[in-house]
């Protein structure tokens, strides 16, 4: 079956390399005396053109996948992740009195849950968690008996459908290969054991194993993210403890990774996505968040609730892009911290699992978030200081407008590019969408979803798995990847420095969908300076004192 | 700034069960709002609010109460002059976990600190589960201010906050910092480095 051979080894290869490399990979690294703020280098090594024969070959192997779920085109409107009112609403348990007994528990595709060693429940995606004793003891006695064989904590299997109520699926043959894909509509499970945690999850959505093990890895350290490691140490205590209590509200918290696992096409490819904005107005905003040091700040980030405007950091805080998503995540999911100021412990997983971190955190505006990571539990009033400091910097009225202006800009709509890059309107050009992926700086462009011809929610998500499976299937490094399903076309571009996914209609021929893609790549790379967001380095020397700080003001 | 001179700040720390309503309660009091969609406090958060007729810039924290959170609740109450404890009236559970924290700051040893019990959501006194008379007699037995309170009518939540700033120690003239007029932040000690959960 082929489709399980595009799956094949690479696809575990290709996620390996995605994992936690350093955000700031190409932060120039020697000290520099006398700047304060000293940009990331920008790769500047040329854009690599495709050559026809590569596309043919790449489109001689990849039209064989043809995409069976293209039919259902159906689903409801889109409501983009952004819109008005509180994002942390759209999950709370949708189905908080379900059982684990239920037809309607056993019909929803995914599910996650996690129990501890002791079959205690701790969290489920949907339904009450504490109905569900008997199911986790079940699956407890399957893990134990099947084994961890393999020594790497991850057990998947599959099997075929059961009816509702039809008799355990646990029954099917267990098998190591978590990279087999079965087709759609087939039950996977996965279970990852953690320390004393077991993470579970249970699958009818074609996503393959290595991403829904990538979702339980994600589920896994926002977890860690509020509660450290040292939860290890309170079941090392007691094995009966009840980890709900220490979990208390974070529910939502948790169902919202699990959503963006699929929906959010930074998570989905393992990037961050920035703010594009004029680079000498960037300069000056990461000056500003330089010009407030206190001693022991880590990191200063300035995001809003999808893309990052600024980040400046200390050169051994290493944030990677799945620590940078926790956090941005865990602040866009709580409005409460628009109401005020606050100050919260969190743990940056990547960076050090065994330890909380302080995080100060204020909106600047609506929709600005100011957040600076502290290692000291007691700098609230010097940063509180320090954020006064940013708010006037911002509020400087050339400051503001250029930063309004970028803010209410999508990034480089595919009607904004020029013609030859695949611009215009919506059915004069083939060219639907795209992602630039920046593999240096882990950053990805892309313009947003919502917008014909990529309204519905079904169409966004067959888009998003076909990007996701592009990324992590091994074409033989094939350096173009081709698939047309029913309604559109979707084509990657990899090379050494950046990959280019693209979304075009199902009619275009081969040849324009290349010419395109690389005249969009090189139309990109022309104007990363802009787009692209260096890391800046918050450097440790600086001591600015409060009286130079209102001088400069 | 002046006219502002003897303002003192005063730091005030809520704490209680997650729920009973203490960001409502400080957002009552701070910016005059309510909503029934409160979403729960990550952390602390900050907000000051001053009160002109007793001189008193208040410096609120507003604990988060979740269990995950106690082993930090130090780093907010300590210095503290005043903290209020948040129960819902129409939850034992609220009031016994409103009991713990009254003997957790009676073991930190500051007699100096006003300590109130607010009994929140009186306006849902159909689902009342604790009486007055019961809060009342463990206010008085522990030496603290009780009132009952509710966040959504805003019913005595005016009244609550005034009597704290009524009781606060008043204002000595040597008290006052050297050489400024500007207000003086009340600066956490410095706390444990480091903390985890558990
Ligand atoms: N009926 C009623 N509901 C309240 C009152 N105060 C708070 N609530 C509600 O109780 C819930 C929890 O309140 P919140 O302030 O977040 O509690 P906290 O966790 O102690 O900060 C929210 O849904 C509030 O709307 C009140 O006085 N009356
Ligand atoms: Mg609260």
């Amino acid at each position: 079956m082929t489709v399980s051979e595009a799956e094949g080894e690479g696809a575990v290869g290709e996620e390996q390399k995605r994992e936690p490399e350093e955000l700031a990979a190409r932060v120039a690294e020697e000290e520099e005396e006398d700047a304060d703020v000293r940009e990331a280098e920008m790769a500047d090594t040329g854009t690599p053109r495709l050559t026809r024969e590569e596309v043919e070959q790449g489109i001689a192997r990849m039209d064989q996948h043809v995409d069976r779920e293209s039919r259902d085109q159906s689903a409801g409107t889109d409501a983009s992740s952004s819109s008005g009112g509180s994002y942390q609403k759209q999950f709370v348990n949708k189905a908080p009195n379900e059982d684990s007994t239920m037809p309607s528990w056993r019909r929803r595709k995914k599910h996650m849950f996690v129990f501890s060693n002791a079959g205690k429940p701790v969290f489920s995606r949907y339904g009450d968690e504490q109905m569900m004793s008997t199911f986790f003891a079940a699956a407890q006695a399957i893990i134990s008996f099947v084994g961890d064989k393999w020594g790497d904590g991850l057990l998947s299997m599959e099997g075929g459908l059961r009816g509702p109520g039809g008799g355990s699926p646990w029954k099917r043959k267990a098998n190591r290969d978590s990279r087999a894909q079965g087709p759609p509509g087939k039950l996977k499970a996965l279970f990852l054991e953690k320390g004393p945690l077991t993470f579970v999850c249970v699958s009818r959505t074609d996503e393959p194993a290595s991403v829904l093990r990538h979702q339980l890895d994600l589920l896994h350290s926002q977890f860690i993210s509020i509660l450290t490691l040292g939860i290890e140490r309170a079941f090392a205590r007691s094995a009966s403890f009840d980890m709900r209590k220490l979990l208390n509200g974070t529910g939502p918290l948790l169902r919202s990774v699990i959503h963006s696992g699929t929906w959010d096409l930074p998570v989905v490819l393992g990037g961050v996505a920035p703010l594009p904005l004029e680079i000498g107005l960037r300069k000056q905003i990461a000056q500003s968040l330089q010009g407030c040091f206190v001693p022991d700040v880590m990191c200063s980030l300035l995001f809003t609730a999808d893309r990052v405007i600024c980040i400046s950091k200390r050169k051994r805080f290493k944030l990677n892009h799945k620590d940078l998503f926790l956090f941005t995540n865990f602040v866009r999911l709580n409005d409460s911290f628009k109401q005020s100021e606050s100050f919260t412990p969190f743990c940056f997983p990547s960076f050090n699992p065994s330890a909380f971190l302080y995080v100060y955190v204020s909106y600047v505006t609506e929709d600005v978030c100011l957040a600076f990571v502290s290692g000291r539990a007691d700098s609230f009033h010097e940063l509180a200081e320090a954020k006064v400091f940013v708010e006037s910097f911002l509020r400087q009225p050339t400051v503001r407008t250029g930063l309004e202006q970028a803010l209410r800009e999508d990034t480089l709509k595919v009607r904004e590019l020029p013609m030859s890059a695949g611009g215009g309107f919506v059915g004069e050009t083939p060219l639907w969408h795209y992602v630039y992926y920046h593999k240096g700086l882990q950053q990805l462009l892309s313009p947003r979803m919502g917008a014909p011809p990529l309204a519905t929610r079904e169409c966004q998500k067959r888009v998003l798995r076909g990007y996701q499976e592009m990324s992590t299937a091994s074409y033989d490094g094939m350096t173009v990847r081709w698939r047309r399903s029913g309604s559109f076309t979707i084509i990657a571009c990899i090379s050494l420095d950046f990959d280019l996914y693209a979304t075009f209609d199902s009619i275009v021929d081969a040849g324009s969908a290349v010419r395109i893609c690389n005249q969009l790549a090189q139309y990109i790379h022309s104007k990363e300076r802009d787009l692209l967001m260096p890391v800046f380095q918050l450097k440790s020397n600086t001591r600015t004192t409060a009286a130079a700080r209102r001088a400069t003001l | 700034m002046s006219s502002q001179g003897n303002i003192q700040p005063a730091k005030l720390v809520l704490l209680g069960d997650m729920g009973a309503g203490k960001s409502s309660l400080v957002l009552r009091f701070v910016k005059g709002q309510f909503t029934d969609y409160q979403e729960s406090t990550i952390g602390a958060a900050f907000l000051t609010k001053t009160v002109p007729e007793f001189k008193v810039k208040f410096e609120i924290w507003d604990t988060a109460g979740q269990e995950r959170y106690h082993s930090l609740a130090p780093m907010y109450y300590r210095g503290a002059a005043a903290a209020i404890i948040v129960y819902d009236i129409t939850s034992t559970e609220s009031f016994n976990r409103a009991k713990n924290w009254v003997r957790e700051l009676q073991r930190q040893g500051n007699p100096d600190l006003i300590v109130a019990l607010a009994g929140n959501k009186a306006d849902l006194a159909g689902q009342r589960a604790v009486e007055p008379s019961e809060a009342q007699g463990y206010a008085d037995e522990n030496g603290l201010y009780f009132i009952e309170t509710s966040a959504k009518t805003s019913v005595n939540v005016g009244d609550l906050f005034n009597e704290i700033a009524k009781r606060l120690p008043k204002p000595k003239q040597v008290a006052k910092a050297p050489g400024s007029g500007n207000v003086v932040l009340t600066r956490d000690a410095p706390a444990k480095k480091k903390q985890q959960c558990c």
